[in-house]
């Protein structure tokens, strides 16, 4: 066989199996979508109201991102340890991502900053380094501006020589702090008495201790940082007449302490727009899996009183479209 | 035209397998490319137009599911109106019989509603279900809705979506509705009196009928109001967040119908269908990346089989090419051979029936030369054999006839002895001229002719010569023609000796010089000048074939020649009164070799 027909074979045999293949191929297979596995780990056993809309967010993202979520916690909410553990965990388990509402705490920093250094890590809501920090993606509203302006509209309601008590408690997550710390920071400016409360983690001895701190005459004014305590101070004061004098200011967003703020039992919430902070969380850690470059976003925010609750702007942070 | 030119003259330097696959890939590939811009071209036409009509289908069919959803709506509304409102004194039948009729209405259509009711004129509720203490904060009569019924009593009036606000619900449960509220007439103690009907649509049903829909990969559904106002969005948080932007304001005044806009760097298929009596828009949305990536995906696909079609027929063309061209090369190859000379070319009898044909003609025609030439070669040595034997023959007769007349003399003169020599000489010089009818004999054979010839001639010449034969014992048994120095030797006596007053000496050597045989012929005779030795050697003396033309001479060049080749001959040195030299140069091979050698030849 000479060297041409060689040539000539071995061309018509490529062109067979190229054939082959082409038309074992279907062309609308041909590029196929990786799914990703992305991990949220959140405070506490179980997502709060709140955290719901952010999962609800991060739900909406995932269908749209092709982003398979699973939500985990490790049980305790100031668990730092805990946390570390999960974190370790969720890697193993292959995570292509990791979003995380962390406890602002020095080992969960170094690591995230191990894992972030390996898979993309959002941190979400609360942060564990410096805001400016630009290592660890963060998705968050800028919680201390909602403070100081939650302290501003405390301080319109305030009568003369009034004084404040915050709730001082999950302070261990930065989002809470920071609120706390810009209401404290207005109070502080205008010389208002401030009063520092912890109400600890237990949810029975809690509202014991918000019934008895409202039985308090001096109590006018509280302030609480999150929602299961916006909830428990207003629970204690619905079922108490006699507290209907006191104010309760704060924030968090559920149907209940919006239900609270519309039948005039707590004054002023401020709420972020927690939706978008969960869709956002994910759609991030997809472009940084892609290798997009990823926009600072702007997380919208606002106090609220009774009467402005179905603004059409407080409507649509309030009340999520869930889809 | 130049270039045609080029490419014409180009091809014609080129091989007709490189002609005919280069013309017949380059037509296929003209053709395989032109087909594949076809389809493709089609395939882009048609997977735009599927796009577009299945955007139409898809929103005709949502628009139907949403007219019916509405019209449901608007029944509701006219059911609330005309059987319950219009046939209800609401001051002498009671608020009762109404809040009862429209609980039943309620119940009948739960799923889309959330809350139906009934209010005056200036705000006040009369009749809800399936909630009816207002919240304290509500003012129904400060409602978007409510003064939209009031402001255009005789229209039917649908909201934007917004949180139902007006009850109080003590599950805590928001819910997003659509308000439909018209302007009615009620009747009171027999007073006719306005009011307004409201019906809140859960918006989950409008979300059902919008979502879920097929507009490709990525394309969505949305819905707006005259206005631009969004009424419902796959993406609705997120644009009320500012998270994801869309085109909705600039859309709601598009024209029902397909439309391009680019919005963000995107260049979309819009495709609107307005929604009869609100004046909603539904706004198809399918990425035009969607759509061509569809046929570039069978574009992409097009083209790879063409280029596969492409690879195939090229290997195909010159698999063809090879096959109609190489008989032909073939064929080529055994005429070059044909040139050469080499009639005994086979020429091989591949390919088609045309040249088959030709070769089968070409053989046939080399043979047919073949034959002619072979018969040429027979007859040409037949000719140069006829010429042999007549130079051979030309030296016999006369010879004979002066050796028979010298032996009759002396047999006259009674010398008997003289005589029996003679004869007995004559004998082996007939013998070795006969040699079995061999033209090639040896160097010695041929010596011993020359010495019976000089014998003869030394009695008929009354000895008035001497002569001597040498030859190396190595030459002795090298190849000559035979009596080729038999007519030298009788030059020497005819030219040289005959006319001498003193005694001739003759001398013959035979002897190697490098890879020649010389045999030489020296006399002492009265010698040629050069002019003489000139005509000699060119033959100018032939023509009268008279004795000293030199035609003995010339005899035995041409056999030698004719034997040997051109290289070899005789060649003659004389001086006058000084003698001449006539030198035969012969190849130096035997006898076999030199038969082999001749075989053909003689």
């Amino acid at each position: 066989m000479t060297l041409k027909k060689k040539i000539i074979i071995l061309i018509l045999s490529a062109c067979g199996v190229a054939g082959i293949v082409i038309f074992s191929t279907n062309p609308q297979q041909i590029k196929g979508e990786e799914v990703y596995q992305i991990s949220y780990i959140h405070r506490g056993e179980i997502p709060e109201e709140s955290q719901q809309v952010i999962l609800q967010g991060m739900e909406q993202a995932s269908n749209a991102f092709n982003v398979e979520l699973t939500a985990v916690n490790s049980g305790n909410r100031a668990d730092a340890n805990g946390q570390k553990m999960l974190l370790e965990k969720e890697v193993e388990n292959g995570a292509d991502a990791i979003l995380i509402e962390g406890i602002d705490d020095d080992g969960v920093r170094a690591e995230l900053e191990k894992i972030n250094a390996v898979i993309p890590v959002v941190e979400v809501n609360s942060r564990t380094g410096d805001k400016e920090d630009n290592k660890i993606i963060q998705i968050h509203a800028d919680d201390y501006v909602i403070g100081q302006e939650l302290g501003e509209a405390i301080l319109k309601r305030l009568g003369p020589e009034e004084s404040v008590i915050l709730i001082k408690s999950g302070t261990e997550y930065s989002d809470v702090a920071e609120r706390y710390l810009g209401v404290k920071e207005i109070m502080d400016a205008s010389a208002v008495p401030v009063e520092e409360v912890d109400a600890g983690t237990d949810e029975v001895s809690r509202t014991l201790m918000f019934t008895n701190l409202m039985a308090n005459q001096s109590t006018r004014h509280i302030v609480a940082f999150s929602s299961p305590e916006m909830e428990a101070l207003g629970k204690a004061k619905q079922e108490n007449p006699d507290f209907k004098d006191i104010s309760i200011y704060g924030t968090g967003n559920t149907n209940q302490i919006i239900n609270y703020l519309e039948s005039g039992i707590i004054q002023v919430i401020g709420v972020s727009n927690d939706y978008s902070i969960g869709y956002l969380s994910v759609r991030n850690a997809v472009m940084k899996l892609n290798g997009e470059e990823i926009e600072k976003n702007q997380i919208k925010y606002s106090i609220i009183d009774a009467s402005q609750i179905y603004k059409k702007e407080n409507q649509r942070l309030l009340f999520p479209f869930v889809q | 035209m130049r270039l045609w030119e080029k490419v014409k003259k180009s091809l014609r330097r080129r091989s007709l397998q490189f002609t005919l696959s280069l013309t017949f890939t380059a037509v296929s590939v003209a053709v395989v490319i032109v087909v594949a811009m076809g389809y493709s071209r089609r395939f882009v036409d048609s997977a735009e137009k599927m796009a577009i009509n299945n955007n139409k289908n898809v929103l005709n069919q949502m628009n139907q599911n949403l007219n019916n959803y509405l019209h449901n709506m608007m029944s509701i509304s006219n059911t609330m109106y005309y059987s319950i409102i219009k046939n209800t004194d609401i001051e002498k039948d009671g608020i009762q019989k109404a809040a009862d009729q429209m609980k039943l209405l309620y119940d009948a259509n739960a799923s889309s509603l959330v809350s139906i009711a009934i209010f005056s004129d200036d705000g006040k509720i009369i009749a809800a279900q399936p909630l009816s203490r207002l919240k304290l904060n509500a003012e129904p009569s400060s409602e978007e809705w409510f003064i939209r019924a009031n402001q255009k009593i005789e229209n039917l009036h649908f909201s934007t979506p917004h949180v139902e606000n007006l009850f109080v619900n003590s599950d805590n449960i928001y819910h997003w509705v659509v308000s439909l509220s018209r302007s009615v007439e009620m009747t009171k103690d027999g007073t006719i009196i306005h009011g307004v009907v409201l019906v809140n649509m859960n918006f989950t049903g409008i979300e059902q009928i919008c979502k879920n829909v097929d507009l490709g990969k990525s394309g969505y559904v949305y819905l707006v109001d005259q206005s631009g106002e969004l009424i419902y969005h796959p993406n609705q948080q997120m644009i009320y967040a500012g998270v994801i932007r869309e085109n909705h304001k600039k859309a709601s005044s598009y024209s029902e119908g397909s439309h391009i806009e680019v919005f963000e760097g995107q260049e979309r298929q819009i495709t609107v269908k307005t929604v009869g009596y609100t004046g909603w828009k539904l706004i198809g949305v399918s990425p035009t990346e969607d759509i061509t990536s569809v046929y570039t995906q069978n574009s992409q696909f097009l083209w790879f089989v063409a280029i596969f079609a492409i690879l195939t027929l090229i290997a195909v063309n010159a698999f063809v090419s090879s096959r109609v061209a190489n008989p032909i090369k073939q064929l080529e190859r055994s005429v070059r051979e044909l040139e050469r000379n080499n009639l005994y070319a086979t020429i091989p009898q591949n390919g088609t029936y045309e040249i088959r044909h030709l070769a089968k003609t070409l053989q046939s025609m080399a043979d047919n030369m073949r034959g002619l030439m072979d018969d040429i070669v027979v007859e040409q040595e037949s000719k140069r054999k006829s010429e042999m034997d007549a130079l051979q023959s030309q030296i016999n007769p006369h010879f004979l006839y002066n050796t028979l007349d010298s032996i009759v003399w002396m047999i006259e003169n009674e010398r008997y002895d003289g005589a029996i020599t003679m004869v007995t000489a004559l004998a082996r010089l007939f013998r070795i001229s006969l040699s079995k009818g061999k033209n090639i004999i040896t160097v010695e054979q041929e010596l011993q002719h020359v010495e019976n010839y000089l014998i003869i001639q030394k009695v008929r010449y009354k000895n008035k010569f001497v002569y001597e034969i040498e030859a190396e014992d190595g030459v002795l048994q090298c190849a000559v023609i035979k009596l080729s120095i038999q007519p030298l030797v009788e030059n020497s006596i005819y030219h040289g000796l005959e006319f001498m007053d003193g005694d001739g000496e003759i001398n013959i050597r035979a002897y190697q010089r490098q890879d020649s045989l010389i045999i030489e012929v020296e006399d002492n005779g009265p010698g040629m000048t050069e002019e003489q030795v000139e005509a000699l050697v060119s033959g100018a003396g032939q023509k009268n074939r008279k004795r000293g033309s030199g035609i003995g001479f010339h005899n035995v060049e041409e056999r030698i020649q004719l034997c040997f080749g051109d290289e070899y001959g005789l060649e003659v040195e004389s001086e006058p009164d000084e003698g001449t030299v006539v030198r035969a140069r012969l190849p130096l091979i035997s006898v076999e070799e030199a038969e082999k050698r001749g075989e053909g030849r003689l």
